[in-house]
């Protein structure tokens, strides 16, 4: 057994996330438990968007890396209306109760 | 102290202006290498060197554990310090409440990364070996672990467009997730 399976079989033994695998992982605090089933969501919401279309409404927390969603989102917008990307910014609303 | 002593001998009036400069900027500040540093010796300093301490009661922090006392004989003052609390607020260092939080963190996980790692190790409750129990985990946290994304597939059916930016997204952390699921059943499988 080479040192990373040690490392990460201690890890597992610990409910940890491998250190190999946080490396190259999604930003996450959580024991390896719920982390898993985490990541199954994840992987779970990309795969209705890749075979669904894209989705209308965005799971934010589901991305790797949020920022080039929200990037992408004020590309699409100033390409769409000819505006400079650079005038673009973000408004947002805090709703009370989670409306379908 | 010599010169604490020198610059109260000397001068008719407190200099606090001189002795803030003293300490902040010569004695402590002059070691100071980050400039941010010696602003915040500065600021903390003030706190401390000020026309305030002379009067009685006068407070060194907002909950008033720490003030001026009477002057008076030693074992006034010493008694006094033997009151003041044994852990300290982060407010006895000038500093915010918050100030804590991180320092109670790194302690925490300290804690208890010292109790993991005394756990014992050879064999555990119900006669399984520790080995047996990793072989278990592995192969439960094997069969929950979803496979790759098609890549090619996702490519093709959602290319680079210039009025489309969320096909890149998407490609993207389609590329990112397969690189953690990749290592994930590679490392499993060689367990």
């Amino acid at each position: 057994m080479s040192e990373d399976l040690e490392k990460m079989a201690s890890s597992l033994f610990d409910n940890l996330v491998p250190n190999k695998w946080a490396d190259v992982g999604f930003l996450s605090l959580k024991p390896l438990a719920s982390w898993i089933q985490d990541l199954n969501d994840r992987v779970v919401f990309l795969k209705k968007w890749i075979d669904g279309g894209t989705p209308a409404v965005f799971w934010i927390s589901g991305f790797f890396f949020p920022q080039a969603f929200f990037t992408g989102i004020l590309q699409n917008y100033a390409r769409k209306h000819i505006i400079a990307i650079d005038e673009l910014d973000f408004e947002v609303k805090i709703y009370d109760e989670i409306t379908p | 102290m010599k010169q604490l002593k020198l610059f109260l001998d000397d001068y008719e009036v407190i200099p606090y202006k001189v002795l803030n400069y003293l300490g902040a900027e010569i004695n402590y500040g002059g070691r100071v290498t980050d400039d941010k540093d010696v602003r915040l010796i500065k600021t903390i300093l003030t706190k401390y060197i000020n026309e305030g301490i002379m009067t009685d009661g006068h407070k060194f922090s907002e909950s008033g554990k720490y003030i001026s006392i009477p002057a008076n004989v030693q074992e006034d003052y010493v008694n006094y310090i033997k009151d003041l609390p044994f852990n300290p607020h982060p407010e006895a260092f000038g500093l915010h409440e918050n100030a804590e939080i991180t320092t109670n963190q790194t302690e925490t996980r300290r804690i208890l990364e010292s109790i993991l790692s005394i756990q014992p190790r050879a064999s555990t409750a119900g006669g399984k070996t520790r080995e047996q129990v990793i072989m278990e985990i592995s192969i439960d946290i094997e069969s929950k672990t979803p496979p790759a994304f098609d890549l090619e597939f996702v490519i093709e059916k959602y290319p680079t467009e210039y009025t489309e930016s969320m096909n890149t997204v998407l490609t993207q952390e389609v590329i990112r997730y397969n690189k953690l699921l990749t290592m994930m059943a590679e490392m499993l499988a060689n367990v």
